[in-house]
């Protein structure tokens, strides 16, 4: 081969990649394509989004339906269906929308669908699981097709939070949403089957592109051996909630991947602090020095846990380091003679026995710790119906109560379960109250951020709690299984999900 | 007869009317609020006030109940509280697979119980006769979870011979039926035995022997149809009692039946959802009842109905 043709030869190839790579940019993407069978612990409810508050539905919801924003794998807020917001004032914030997105069904999304997807979370007759984050929503303001205006009754500092989770639904409905969703989302709806399966399929037009998946199904597999042996056998590509002790097997099992993903669910013990004996800090805060929260971490969770450093997620808005309690017996004996039970006391220990992994365990050594400082534990397992009523109705002494921050942010898990007005304690701090408005009606995060730590720290120096742990969610996943990231809100994001 | 069964269809109405009733009073009489339920903890108790009106849950119990008929009346039980469907549509739609479940798994251990349970009567207290007894035994006495999960270990797991989990092909099929019908298979086959035994010394059957009668015909013709009557009230009550949904199984295997609609509905006090499911389960086990007896009747012409 002389020079000159060995130049026409390289001008060919050049030509050749060029042309190749134009067919690549104009097909965009490559198609869609394979299917994808995940399986979750938790039932799949319904097809209409915020009628739910299981984050099981909301990872199916997620498939079909897009938030004005949404939440990164960092916790921080990015834009989703909403280009651009701003703060006019604490009450009002105005969302400039993306152009030219359409409803599965040809449908504009416009202002119109922001305002119906608010109002309607708010009309009783909807019955809207959703409707907590939206208790202080005033109304939607539409000045043109691309401005939604979001007025609130109260300054809300967690607004963004709320809508990453609130599901932008079209105005018009031919049918009922529950019976068939229609969204602007990565997929599209094609069949469910009750407690069988849900089918979605990729939706090409999607505005940031088709997904990679053509299709996926959901099931739902509530027992845990079934699951995970369904993801050993190859019968489906990504699990959630396996369990420590199911690990070894499957460390040995080829073709599965392991991830574990420490979430915003933390397990606490609640004292009944408007009571005797909690009544006294001094009493609470011997139960703090007396239970050893690493010793529930590694012996019982395995190590599949975290040991909590605040009072929220370390992902979550509001998340502030604090220092926890060492455990220390003897300081406990000593703070329980001060308070005047040297003999230590008796005490009720109720949880949901069915709730969450390894309650009865956890209990049970709560119980033998407290054992140790001379107070004598009753442990009392109970079913869901009436440990909330009984929660709820403040008939307990001791609480295991479990508390996620669903939307990524600690409003949820901390004003409303700590303010007095929820009336779900015995003990009340107006300190404590007054920080939880605070932080709510802070709307520059520096701010809110700095109302936050006080809360923490005033819950970790005198609040009747005691942080027993962070849940670490752990997913199973088939190695022919490409971009899956997982997120501590346990919402699974399957838009960037494709298959070798 | 007509007259007879006329009559038991009126009675089983007023059962199920019965069972309706006691079913509405006593899941509001358990603890559990179903508005709590579904809110979870971190709910405001204004949200909570809402939701329970919108529920109808905060009018006097008796104005609940008369509402409750007069809906049910027209078969409108109320729409799921976590599944925002009508509830009576929802146990419609996951009833096939129950039946399905049940019809298959009846007949695979009537299939293998009768040969089974003949077999171990003719050579009464063999060897072979204790063995079938000892397996039959071991059959009932183990857990249905704990068979279910055996099964999918080997036979999915381990052989992956058979699917996991779902319904839909006959694959799918054979572990749930196979965990349902062991126990049943076991019983059946014991009560088969039994019964052999007692007609065996029988009088008719020396007579039909001395007729000149094979073993064979004996057994078909004669013992067969006389033992039948309490294998026949066993089984319809087993399959009345399916029909409510073999709960364990369904979880075990993810199969989509009423049970696991049932109980979940229970623990999350899902009134309608409770409402729907007893209605029909009562429904069916009445019917199945009925139609046990109406069998007696051509089982055993000495029985009359009147």
């Amino acid at each position: 081969m002389n020079s000159g043709t060995s130049i026409a030869f390289l001008r060919s190839l050049a030509l050749l990649a060029a042309l190749s790579l134009a067919a690549t940019a104009l097909a965009g993407a490559p198609a869609p394509s394979g299917t994808l069978t995940i399986a979750q612990a938790r039932i799949i409810e319904t097809l209409d989004p915020p009628l739910s508050l299981s984050v099981g539905n909301w990872s199916i919801s997620m498939t079909m339906f897009d938030s004005l924003v949404t939440i990164g794998p960092d916790g921080k807020v990015q834009p989703m269906l909403a280009t651009r917001w701003e703060v006019v004032d604490p009450l009002t914030w105005r969302f400039t929308l993306r152009r030219g997105i359409k409803f599965h069904d040809g449908q504009p999304f416009t202002s119109a669908s922001v305002k119906f997807s608010l109002d309607r979370i708010l009309d009783p007759a909807t019955k809207a699981r959703q409707i907590g984050y939206w208790q202080s929503y005033e109304r939607t303001e539409t000045p043109d097709d691309y401005t939604a205006i979001i007025k609130t009754k109260v300054p809300v500092g967690n607004l963004l939070s709320a809508l990453a989770v609130t599901m932008m639904v079209p105005p018009k409905l031919s049918r009922p949403l529950t019976e068939k969703p229609i969204g602007t989302g990565p997929f599209k709806f094609v069949e469910w089957v009750v407690d069988d399966h849900l089918t979605v399929e990729a939706n090409p037009d999607y505005w940031q592109g088709p997904p990679k998946l053509a299709k996926i199904v959901f099931r739902s597999i509530k027992e845990q051996t079934t699951r995970f042996s369904a993801l050993l056998a190859g019968q489906v590509d990504l699990i959630d909630q396996i369990l420590p002790e199911q690990l070894d097997r499957a460390k040995g099992a080829p073709g599965v991947t392991i991830i574990k993903q420490p979430t915003s669910f933390i397990r606490q013990l609640w004292l009944s602090g408007g009571r005797p004996p909690f009544n006294n800090t001094k009493v609470r805060q011997a139960i703090k020095h007396a239970i050893d929260a690493r010793s529930i971490v590694e012996s019982i969770m395995q190590g599949n846990a975290e040991i909590v450093d605040g009072c929220l997620g370390k992902n979550v808005v509001g998340y502030v380091k604090q220092t926890p309690y060492a455990y220390d017996p003897a300081k406990a004996k000593a703070l329980l003679a001060e308070a005047g039970y040297k003999d230590g006391f008796s005490v009720d220990l109720k949880f949901g026995a069915e709730l969450y992994p390894k309650q009865k365990e956890i209990a049970e050594t709560i119980a033998a710790q407290l054992g140790e400082v001379g107070i004598k534990v009753k442990v009392t397992p109970q079913d869901q119906a009436l440990w909330v009523e009984e929660l709820l109705a403040l008939k307990w002494d001791m609480e295991i109560v479990g508390a996620a921050s669903p939307a990524g942010d600690g409003d949820d898990p901390l004003r409303r379960l700590w303010h007095s007005n929820s009336k779900r304690l015995t003990w009340s701090s107006p300190q404590l109250d007054k920080l939880l408005l605070e932080q709510q009606a802070e709307v520059d995060p520096a701010k809110r951020l700095q109302s936050f730590g006080n809360i923490c720290k005033l819950l970790y120096d005198e609040g009747p709690v005691v942080y027993l742990l962070n849940d670490v969610e752990i997913y199973g996943v088939r190695d022919r299984v490409t971009g899956f990231v997982s997120y501590p809100d346990q919402i699974i994001r399957l838009y960037p999900v494709g298959l070798k | 007869m007509t007259h007879y069964i006329a009559r038991r269809l009126l009675a089983s109405a007023v059962v199920v009317w019965g069972v309706v009733t006691l079913t509405f009073f006593l899941v509001r009489v358990l603890p559990g609020d179903p508005a709590a339920l579904s809110l979870g903890v971190s709910a405001d108790a204004e949200t909570l006030a809402k939701l329970r009106h919108a529920m109808g849950l905060d009018r006097p119990l008796i104005v609940q109940y008369v509402i409750f008929l007069r809906d049910a009346a027209s078969g409108d039980f109320g729409q799921s509280v976590y599944m925002a469907q009508p509830s009576a549509k929802l146990f419609l739609t996951k009833l096939p697979a129950t039946i399905e479940l049940a019809l298959a798994a009846m007949l695979l251990s009537v299939l293998v119980a009768f040969p089974l349970g003949i077999y171990a009567a003719l050579r009464a207290n063999s060897l072979r006769d204790n063995l079938i007894s000892v397996c039959t035994l071991t059959a009932q006495s183990m857990p249905n979870f704990w068979v279910g999960i055996m099964l999918i270990l080997v036979f999915s797991q381990t052989l992956r011979l058979l699917p996991t989990f779902g319904r839909g092909t006959w694959q799918q099929m054979v572990l749930p039926v196979v965990a349902v019908a062991l126990p049943m298979m076991a019983l059946t086959a014991r009560l088969v035995r039994t019964g052999m035994l007692d007609n065996l010394q029988e009088d008719y059957v020396r007579t039909a022997r001395a007729k000149g009668l094979a073993q064979a015909a004996v057994v078909a013709r004669h013992i067969v149809k006389n033992m039948l009557i309490p294998v026949v009230t066993v089984l319809g009550l087993q399959f009345g009692s399916l029909l409510a949904g073999a709960v364990i199984v369904e979880i075990v295997f993810s199969w989509p039946g009423v049970g696991q609609l049932t109980v979940d509905g229970i623990m999350r006090r899902d009134y309608p959802v409770v409402a729907a499911s007893v209605f029909f389960i009562s429904l069916m086990f009445v019917l199945v009842n009925l139609a046990v007896d109406v069998a007696y009747g051509y089982l055993d012409p000495r029985i009359r109905y009147r």
